[in-house]
């Protein structure tokens, strides 16, 4: 452990810190506010810190992690989801539960899962962040202890999570008989031995279920409608994406896609992902329920960049995930914000002529759902083109009609929800009257809405930097 | 022939002495607390009351084996069965003397804590099986007890542990040459013994039996031999957990003139002596109490040693 | 000795395996709890019996408490009928039975079908070799535990601390959701329970 080797764990070490100086703070003076605004600094900190890391990647840190550009710009890209959830849950949880200082420790536990998952090198540093991003959204998910659905949907995740981490248990041990070591790669070794593709098989029903592809889907909408808002938000972005950038990494190094088995696999489980996630939210009049089906959907539209050659794939990955980050977490933070206490607004019928009633809302809702939709002038459109460049170039005719295809029904659904925004409001009384937003909300969606258009307009400066960073060879 | 022979024979001498002893330890707490409760205690079977013990079993083994109706029987009748196996499972790695130990395992410390974490199934399973509100209530609060204990057990010894360098008990005895272990580690040794009369449920510790609440905790509803081996396996437990401090703090077998295995069964037979006071002197306290104590007070207190120990060996070794 | 290590391993290995049936199997929750203790002992003794007693010691330790941790879960959920037991319908038990046996069958094919290498150490010869000798060969190190610890604190720090982050959010997250509900002061309706339901106070 030298100097070097902390500068570059410098992101983990400060959002660790980050917990801990929450929990002491819970431990003088219970605040909301003061927790809420230590986690905030704390996280933006990380973000920071990144910065000042550059000088000294790529590093190994005792073959279980490895700190390079393409873990650190998806760790910014967690840490900064992880910040706008915190920073969206402040005004959610302020009228929900009595007790809020948990939350804010367990919310940068649940990052640092994220970032030893996305620094891995090794299956055991995967399966260790794994099990602490679980852990923490066991607690995150049923938060509001209300009974009403979200100690159900932390069941469901808790009994579904702790099958497939068995799985990605057991896989990893098969892997490791096979050649003595969890460490990724050399390449190519692991399609000789039929029991490391048996390890492999294993390791994919862990990873699927995290991303939620589609035969390890069920859990998806009933935990995304029993979680609040903020953790959902979290569950599709941070949760996905730090698990979705291990899926990259591992593929790459241990050169998988060379066996065409895995190659069908792939394929298969993307279309089906595409196709069943947009057609099971057509018919779903929850919104939570209908953002679910979607996010897994959009995993689906991003496993082209995984089957697609590393040079196009992996900016397109990024680029894409950058832009569902923004989205989703627009989305949600947008249904926390109108939100009752006693229930989220999760009915199509709360959201009816909010366009006359919230305007601020309704417009960055309708940026979102654009967005999420793919539309041009938003992060969306950018991040599906470049989806689709890079499957034109690694000619993935199937999985790009099935993008196509999944796109149209998709514009249905994101079109419903923005019909229902702008009707004429009903002439009775609302539906739901829902608190005035507090200020660090406004401010959150202020700027995923401006990032979310900005990069819809002017996509050069994120691309460079994509470039520079999430494409660097390992 | 002789490398399956030698461990034999230590093998039976370890279970006759303990099984003797523990038989005998019965007569010896009664006659003890008479003497410190202003009594006789038993005087009437054989010289001095010596074969009471003998007695008590004979009578034991007369009675009627009986079984709950409705009862989960095969659980019912294993549990009695798990803790004698695992104390005495513990006395394999306990040093007699210089060398003489059925199995000198090199994590001999974690293999007794482990038989002791097994030992709560006895408790837990037999209050569970026996179908009757005041077992359960028993057993409860055992695994209760002793899940808490068993954290300040382990801590207070990792003391002890760093200052060897070794989980094995003989190295541990063989560090204390110059200076025993209960002085540089008073304060694990207080832990761990308030933490080690916990785990043998002894009192002022015996919540789960608890005569005055629960009838007989969760022993209720054994009789006959079952009874039995949760009587003996209790005093088998108090002789390992006088002999672990022996070992762990007072030197073991070590000792000026006498013979080491003397020295051994002297040391024993007097923190044995001190737990029988204990019982003598002190009452029972509240359920809520005792975990208080546990992590309130000894859990601290074992970190707190533990820490300094820890930096005191680092500045030692630098 | 080679022979008994051979029949103390097969012994082990069903009891493990029985164990693992037994949990299927039995209907009551303190019973199923009672087999998974049986798998876990025989697996610790499959580590005794490999020469890795740290591990085998360590692992009677966590478990062991873990799953009476289990069994005391299992007696106060269903502590209305301490003889509880849970019925899957039939449909249920053809398709886990089917599942099951595909598993298992990939599974067996797999493994039969690889090629193990052959350099594998028994306990006697790790035990006779030298000690130069048996820090070459690492993991069956009867003497592993002080090189455990220096691992642990030395190059795998960072994965160590992660794991006692892991130790901490169960604790923060269980501790959270186990405390008692506390009315909010100034709450809209509907917020807390209503009067009657709050659950016990502290």
């Amino acid at each position: 452990m030298t100097a070097l080797d902390l500068q570059a764990l410098l992101p983990l070490v400060l959002t660790t810190a980050t917990a801990i100086a929450v929990m002491i703070a819970v431990t003088i003076t219970r605040r909301h506010g003061l927790a809420a605004w230590l986690c905030a600094a704390g996280l933006a900190a990380a973000i920071a810190s990144i910065a000042s890391a550059r000088e000294c990647a790529p590093r190994h840190i005792s073959d279980l992690l490895v700190i390079d550009s393409f873990a650190r710009f998806y760790s910014g890209l967690i840490l900064a989801g992880s910040l706008v959830v915190a920073v969206l849950s402040y005004g959610y949880l302020k009228l929900r539960t009595d007790r809020h200082e948990e939350y804010y420790i367990l919310l940068p536990l649940a990052a640092v899962g994220s970032l030893v998952i996305v620094c891995s090198a090794n299956l055991l540093a995967f399966l260790l962040g794994l099990e602490l991003l679980s852990i923490c959204l066991f607690a995150l998910i049923a938060y509001r202890r209300t009974g009403r659905g979200d100690l159900e949907a932390a069941v469901k995740y808790l009994i579904l999570a702790g099958a497939s981490s068995a799985f990605a248990v057991f896989g990893a041990a098969l892997i490791y008989a096979d050649r003595g070591s969890l460490a990724f790669g050399p390449p190519g070794l692991a399609l000789s031995s039929p029991v490391a593709l048996a390890g492999i098989a294993a390791l994919l029903v862990g990873v699927g279920f995290k991303l939620a592809l589609v035969p390890f889907h069920f859990w998806t909408p009933d935990v995304y409608q029993g979680a609040p808002a903020p953790i959902a938000g979290f569950i599709a972005t941070v949760s996905k994406g730090a698990v979705f950038a291990l899926a990259l990494r591992y593929l790459s190094t241990e050169n998988l896609l060379a066996d065409g088995r895995i190659i069908w696999l792939l394929t298969a489980i993307a279309a089906a992902s595409m196709l069943a996630g947009n057609l099971l939210a057509l018919r779903q009049d929850n919104v939570k329920r209908m953002l679910a089906y979607s996010s897994i959907a959009h995993v689906g539209y991003l496993l082209i960049a995984l089957l697609a050659s590393a040079s196009l794939g992996r900016p397109a990955a990024a680029i894409y995930l950058t832009a569902y980050f923004l989205a989703s977490l627009g989305a949600f933070g947008v249904v926390g914000a109108l939100s009752q206490p006693t229930r989220d607004a999760d009915a199509l019928a709360d959201y009816r002529g909010l366009a006359w009633r919230r305007p601020f809302l309704a417009f960055t809702l309708t940026a979102m759902l654009l967005s999420l939709a793919g539309l041009p002038l938003t992060a969306g459109f950018v991040g599906k083109l470049s989806l689709v460049f890079s499957g034109v170039s690694s000619a993935l005719w199937l999985l790009l009609s099935a993008l196509v295809l999944g796109s149209v029904i998709s514009i249905f659904y994101y079109l419903r929800l923005l019909a229902a925004l702008f009707a004429t409001p009903p002439a009775s009384e609302p539906a739901i009257s829902s608190p005035n937003t507090p200020w660090p909300t406004t401010a959150a969606l202020l700027f995923l809405t401006v990032a979310l258009l900005a990069i819809g307009l002017w996509p050069a400066p994120l691309l460079d930097l994509i470039q520079k960073m999430a494409v660097a060879a390992w | 022939m002789n490398a399956i022979l030698g461990p034999l024979i230590t093998i039976v001498c370890v279970l006759g002495a303990v099984l003797t002893l523990a038989a005998l330890l019965i007569w010896v707490e009664r006659r003890l607390l008479g003497l410190w409760q202003d009594r006789y205690g038993p005087n009437r079977v054989g010289p001095f009351g010596l074969l009471q013990s003998v007695a008590d079993m004979v009578k034991i083994f007369f009675k009627e084996d009986w079984l709950p109706p409705l009862a989960d029987r095969a659980v019912f009748i294993i549990a009695p069965g798990i803790v004698m196996a695992v104390t005495l499972l513990s006395f394999a790695v306990v040093p007699w003397g210089p060398g003489l130990a059925v199995a000198d395992l090199n994590v001999g410390l974690l293999f007794v804590l482990a038989m002791s974490s097994l030992s709560v199934y006895s408790v837990a399973l037999g209050g569970w099986a026996s179908n009757n509100k005041y077992s359960l209530l028993g057993s409860l609060r055992a695994v209760g007890q002793m899940i808490s204990y068993e954290v300040f057990m382990g801590l207070s010894l990792l003391g002890v542990v760093l200052q060897a360098g070794s989980f094995n008990l003989s190295d541990i005895v063989e560090a204390q040459r110059g200076l025993w272990f209960c002085l540089p580690q008073c304060v694990g040794l207080g832990v761990f013994f308030v933490a080690a009369l916990a785990e043998t449920k002894r009192i002022p510790f015996d919540l789960p039996e608890g005569e005055n609440e629960l009838v007989a905790g969760f022993h209720t509803e054994y009789s006959g031999f079952k009874f039995a081996m949760f009587f003996v396996a209790e005093y088998i437990g108090v002789t390992l957990v006088s002999a672990l401090t022996v070992v762990m703090f007072l030197g073991g077998w070590l000792g000026p003139w006498l013979h080491p295995v003397a020295w051994f069964a002297i040391k024993t037979l007097a923190v044995i002596a001190f737990i029988v006071l204990i019982r003598a002197s002190l009452p029972r306290p509240r359920y809520d109490q005792l975990l208080a104590l546990g992590w309130k007070l000894l859990l601290p207190l074992a970190l707190a040693n533990l820490l300094v120990t820890g930096a005191i060996v680092l500045a030692q070794g630098e | 000795m080679d022979n008994l290590d051979t029949i103390v391993f097969y012994f082990l290995a069903a009891l493990a395996l029985v164990g693992a049936m037994g949990i299927l199997v039995s209907r009551n929750i303190v019973r199923t709890a009672m087999w998974l203790l049986a798998t876990l002992v025989a697996a610790a003794g499959l580590y005794f019996l490999l020469g890795a007693a740290f591990v085998g010691a360590i692992q009677l330790i966590v478990y062991a408490g873990g799953t009476l941790v289990l069994i005391i879960f299992g007696v106060m959920l269903t502590a209305k009928n301490p003889n509880v037991s849970y019925t899957p319908r039939t449909a249920e038990i053809v398709l886990g039975v089917v599942l099951c046996v595909l598993l298992a069958g990939a599974l067996i094919f797999v493994l039969h079908g690889t090629a193990w290498p052959n350099n594998v150490k028994s306990v006697e010869e790790v035990k006779r070799m030298s000690q130069a000798q048996r820090d070459l060969v690492g993991p069956n190190n009867p003497d592993a535990t002080e090189s455990t610890g220096r691992r642990f604190l030395g190059d795998y720090l960072v994965p160590f601390e992660v794991l006692s982050l892991v130790l901490l959010a169960v604790l923060i997250g269980a501790a959270y959701l186990g405390r008692p509900k506390v009315p909010v002061i100034g709450a809209p309706r509907g917020v807390n329970p209503p009067p009657g339901q709050e659950g016990p106070r502290k």
